[in-house]
């Protein structure tokens, strides 16, 4: 029999919430109105398409003290008094919900019952206690805590350990992955027949995770690769404005690279399975930026210091700004289209060049203007960054979490990739060269910094923000 | 599959990876969910007996050239290149083979008057070879080319070979959909060339094994079918002595295991087959004049057959070198690390659509009452279980005097379903208005709501019921204000259960509008 577990508890506690983050589907409707969950919805967990658990989201409790009476009288006459009671009131309209959250205890599914923590212990849920321990059924218990009050935590707790086998607590809304291994852990000591698919669960779990950030890290490599060597090309008549002209195509140019790093990042989001997440970021997150805005290049990338380390810009890079090959042409030029652009005005600003714009000659009243590839030393590290921290926001962002406009998260300060060793950040500097001349041994760099990207994913998935210990 | 790569599985495995980038309706989990498929499958039919990474891509290939069939008709890019490298391959052969057998044959052209100089035959079939293998090998060119470094080889022939292919690529992609186009352009505009570069190489291997059996086959049809004679003529001042050490020197790779007499000619031979033009050629013995042609022929069969085949060899072997460092891709590890990370799902299936019932609102159709009471109605309190003992009579009071109740007796509610029941059996007997108490930030149940119908309905009318909404209890003993939220929505359930009520809000705001309490 495939071991099935009922999510249970008294109205709006967050049993969907729960469910959501634990089956990471964003799909299940999470109403701040109770009682929007009237029918039982399971949750297949398949492995290479075969069921091998089941979660299953049930109505809250709407007449938990009569249901208690109702089974104690049926406990003094029968051992079975859940199946009883299904089918003396089942018909009963006042008690549709009831029974219908009872089938799932009927098919032999483990308990997992869900309450806020952060708020007082009240009759009506030591009697939905009582009720799933009058079940027999394997049992444990989650607090969700909604709200930060932590004074009833103990009352919950000591009622707990007095109805079911293992308690913990599980905040639906910021629950990682980790957790959520945990919790699957956790699940194995209320039922040792459930070990073994619990164990065959958790272990794909964990293989998808790591798949997951193996293609994270693969598409940061495709983003970076594509952002780095993009090009682009327009042909001009020779009595064309050359310099409109050359506006024009950076400000595509950089539209378009703006346009390439989201479409990655929504792969990314996909890949976490995150569909209804449209609350891209926290509103201070400094991911809200332009890619070329200020703001990002003072933040995230690395310092200029780290830049000569990594090896990554000689002086005369540095000191340069945007070289414009065009006869006559000059810096003069360069500034005014920074000035017509905030973004070239803040590339400008840190010194970098930004790309270079090259006449590559007249052919029959024509002019070609050439833009790309960009060979900015601090562009792929700003890109790095900002994928970093967009993989880092969505990956602590919980299934169950709706409310996207209270996002709390206090803004990273600088990016991550100023953090890193320098021999770290060697490779990365000859990943990024040998992408722009093309150079041989490209797969081998390509191969080190995947690996070193890879790491960084690794950390971060395994961060522990948040506290979840076992209550007993 | 065997698991032996060329270079046209590569292609093929590159050409479909580029066909899955560019579908943009595969993604993720689809590709997963296939590769996965194709994993299993193979697993259950046992083809493979271990899942190593170039196995997984076996496989993998396997399956998606045949679901790419379609209707019988296939396009394989790589197996289409392979095809017009094998026909490329068998036109160097029969041109290597003609280019030695005439390059002989205008070689091997004795009338009588001089004999073949053995010298001629070194300079035009013997020393070209080994200098070019010497360049090669001279220019560190194995080393390069094994770095995937473009070589000379590969400057001359891939782009030879891009022009042969040119014509084909062209009428093949007018027939392909625009993904199987855009992806077999990919396949031209990448760095792909570096895989062509072993193959080439050992077509130019090929080649030259070819020539060297077109030139051994005229050697040996010449010397079987005609009377040739061979000498050896210089101006400068060397001995048959000097050039026996050299011959000697020369036929060392298989002196050791022919005969002398078969290896290479004796210093009299040499002395005898030198050719003084001035003195004729009369006196030259024709034992010595044909001592030369086994030297020869070994010659050619050592210095220009066999390194061409050692070569090729080393090509070959190269080759699988090559293409499984191609599959240390990082696109190709994603497809194999797709297929055996197992493929988990936890979704459920999609929801039915459910009536909702409205969201409750201010203007909720609640009849409104007026606040305020001349004289203050005496009532039965009805407290929840777990505020029963905290709340004092004071505190009732207060909360119950601004809306013109006084405490006179209390009973606590919820403390069970039986106890409930009882309490309403009582209420017959009751004299007093009853005002209840409820934990409003607690959402409805329909327990609660049955409970304040049927007490409605046992007052019948007779006696007022009151509702008072409480907020959370607080550590000082107070309630915080209700959620506006969770006040409607009592207030909405309320009134389809006992609609005679009045309800009201402890705590509320003195500001609070009228429809506050009715």
């Amino acid at each position: 029999m495939i071991p099935e577990f009922a999510i249970m508890g008294h109205p709006n506690e967050g049993k969907s919430s729960v469910l959501s983050t634990l089956a990471e589907d964003d799909s299940v409707r999470i109403s701040s109105q109770p009682g929007e969950t009237r029918e039982c919805r399971t949750f297949p967990v398949a492995i290479d398409g075969e069921v091998i658990i089941s979660f299953t989201d049930t109505p809250g409790f709407q007449n938990p003290g009569r249901m208690l009476s109702e089974l104690k009288k049926y406990s003094d006459q029968t051992a079975h008094p859940l199946e009883n009671f299904y089918q003396d009131f089942k018909d009963e309209q006042d008690l549709y919900q009831d029974c219908e959250l009872l089938r799932p205890l009927l098919r032999g599914a483990g308990i997992i019952y869900v309450a806020d923590g952060s708020r007082p212990v009240r009759n009506v849920d030591l009697a939905e206690m009582e009720i799933l321990r009058l079940s027999g059924k394997p049992r444990m218990a989650i607090l969700n805590c909604k709200e930060d009050d932590r004074q009833h935590l103990e009352h919950w707790k000591t009622e707990f350990r007095k109805h079911f086998n293992s308690s913990r607590t599980f905040n639906a809304h910021r629950a990682t992955y980790r957790e959520r291994i945990r919790l699957l852990e956790a699940l194995k000591s209320i039922e040792q027949d459930w070990q073994k698919p619990l164990d065959y669960v958790v272990t794909a779990f964990i293989n998808d995770w790591e798949s997951r950030n193996n293609t994270t890290a693969d598409i940061i490599c495709e983003m970076i690769s594509s952002c780095l060597r993009y090009t682009l090309q327009r042909t001009v008549g020779e009595n064309t404005p050359l310099e409109a002209a050359k506006e024009k195509l950076f400000r595509r140019y950089s539209e378009d690279i703006i346009r390439l790093e989201q479409q990655h990042h929504m792969r990314m989001k996909k890949l976490f399975k995150h569909n209804i997440f449209d609350y891209e970021l926290p509103p201070q997150s400094i991911l809200h930026r332009d890619l070329f805005a200020s703001e990002t290049w003072e933040f995230l990338g690395l310092k200029k210091s780290q830049l000569v380390v990594a090896g990554g810009a000689g002086g005369a890079a540095l000191a340069a700004g945007l070289d414009l090959a065009a006869g006559g042409a000059s810096l003069g030029l360069f500034t005014s289209i920074g000035g017509a652009l905030g973004a070239l005005g803040a590339i400008y600003g840190s010194r970098n060049i930004a790309s270079k714009i090259k006449v590559l000659g007249v052919d029959a009243g024509r002019i070609r203007l050439d833009i790309g590839p960009n060979k900015n030393s601090q562009f792929p590290y700003i890109l790095l960054d900002r994928a970093l921290l967009y993989y880092s926001h969505i990956i602590n962002w919980a299934h169950g979490r709706r409310d996207y406009g209270a996002v709390t998260e206090a803004p990273a300060a600088a990016g991550l990739v100023r953090g890193l060793p320098a021999a770290e950040l060697k490779k990365m500097e000859n990943y990024f060269r040998a992408l722009i001349k093309d150079g041989d041994r490209l797969d081998q760099h390509e191969k080190q910094f995947k690996d070193t990207v890879l790491n960084i994913l690794n950390d971060l998935a395994n961060t522990d923000d948040y506290e979840n210990e076992t209550l007993s | 599959m065997k698991n032996i790569w060329k270079f046209e599985d590569i292609i093929d495995l590159e050409y479909f990876s580029n066909l899955d980038r560019l579908r943009e309706n595969l993604q993720g989990e689809d590709l997963h969910r296939r590769d996965r498929k194709i994993f299993l499958e193979i697993e259950r039919q046992r083809e493979s007996c271990s899942t190593s990474h170039a196995r997984c891509l076996a496989a993998w290939l396997k399956h998606r050239r045949l679901a790419e069939t379609k209707g019988g008709r296939s396009f394989y890019p790589g197996r289409g290149l392979g095809e017009s490298l094998r026909l490329f391959k068998w036109l160097l052969l029969v041109c290597g083979v003609l280019f030695g057998f005439t390059a002989g044959l205008s070689y091997f052209v004795y009338t009588g008057d001089t004999p073949l100089n053995v010298f001629t035959f070194f300079t035009i079939f013997i020393l070209p070879q080994l200098g070019l293998i010497a360049l090669l090998l001279l220019r560190g060119g194995l080393g390069r080319l094994t770095r995937q470094q473009r070589s000379f080889l590969q400057k001359v022939l891939v782009p030879l070979f891009q022009r042969f292919t040119a014509v084909l690529k062209k009428r093949i992609l007018k027939h392909l959909g625009e993904n199987q186009r855009k992806s077999v352009n990919l396949l031209f505009a990448d760095k792909n060339s570096s895989l062509l570069t072993w193959p080439l190489f050992n077509q130019a291997q090929l080649f030259g094994i070819a020539f060297n059996l077109g030139l051994l086959l005229i050697t040996l049809f010449k010397i079987t079918t005609a009377d040739l004679a061979f000498g050896w003529q210089t101006t400068l001042q060397v001995g048959a002595e000097g050039l026996s050490s050299v011959v000697q020197l020369i036929a060392l790779p298989w002196s050791w295991l022919l005969p002398d007499e078969f290896s290479f000619p004796t210093l009299a031979q040499i002395e005898g087959s030198r050719i003084i033009l001035k003195e004729g050629l009369h006196h030259l013995a024709t034992e010595d004049l044909t001592s030369w042609w086994p030297f020869l022929l070994l010659s050619l069969l050592f210095y220009g057959l066999m390194p061409r085949l050692f070569l090729l060899l080393f090509g070959f072997l190269a080759e699988r070198r090559n293409c499984g460092r191609f599959l240390d891709q990082r696109k190709f590890h994603a497809i194999s690390k797709r297929m055996r990370t197992p493929l988990v799902t936890s979704q459920a299936a999609m929801e039915k659509s459910s009536d909702e019932e409205p969201v409750p609102t201010e203007k909720g159709g609640v009849e409104q009452k007026s606040q305020g009471k001349e004289t203050a109605e005496h009532c039965l309190a009805l407290i929840p279980d777990e505020l029963f003992e905290t709340l004092s009579d004071e505190e009732l009071d207060c909360l119950l005097q601004p809306y013109g109740y006084q405490v006179r007796s209390k009973a606590s509610l919820f403390r069970s379903y039986d106890e409930d029941q009882h309490l309403l059996t009582r209420m017959e007997e009751e004299s007093n208005g009853v005002v209840v108490f409820i934990e409003a930030w607690m959402p409805p149940i329909h327990e609660h709501l049955l409970f304040l119908e049927e007490l409605s309905q046992r007052l019948d009318g007779s006696l007022s019921l009151a509702i008072c909404l409480l907020g959370k209890p607080q550590r000082d003993g107070s309630f915080s204000p209700l959620a506006r939220d969770a006040a409607l929505l009592w207030k909405e359930k309320i009134l389809r259960h006992c609609d005679s009520a009045m309800v009201f809000e402890a705590n509320a705001p003195k500001n609070e509008p009228e429809g506050q309490h009715q």
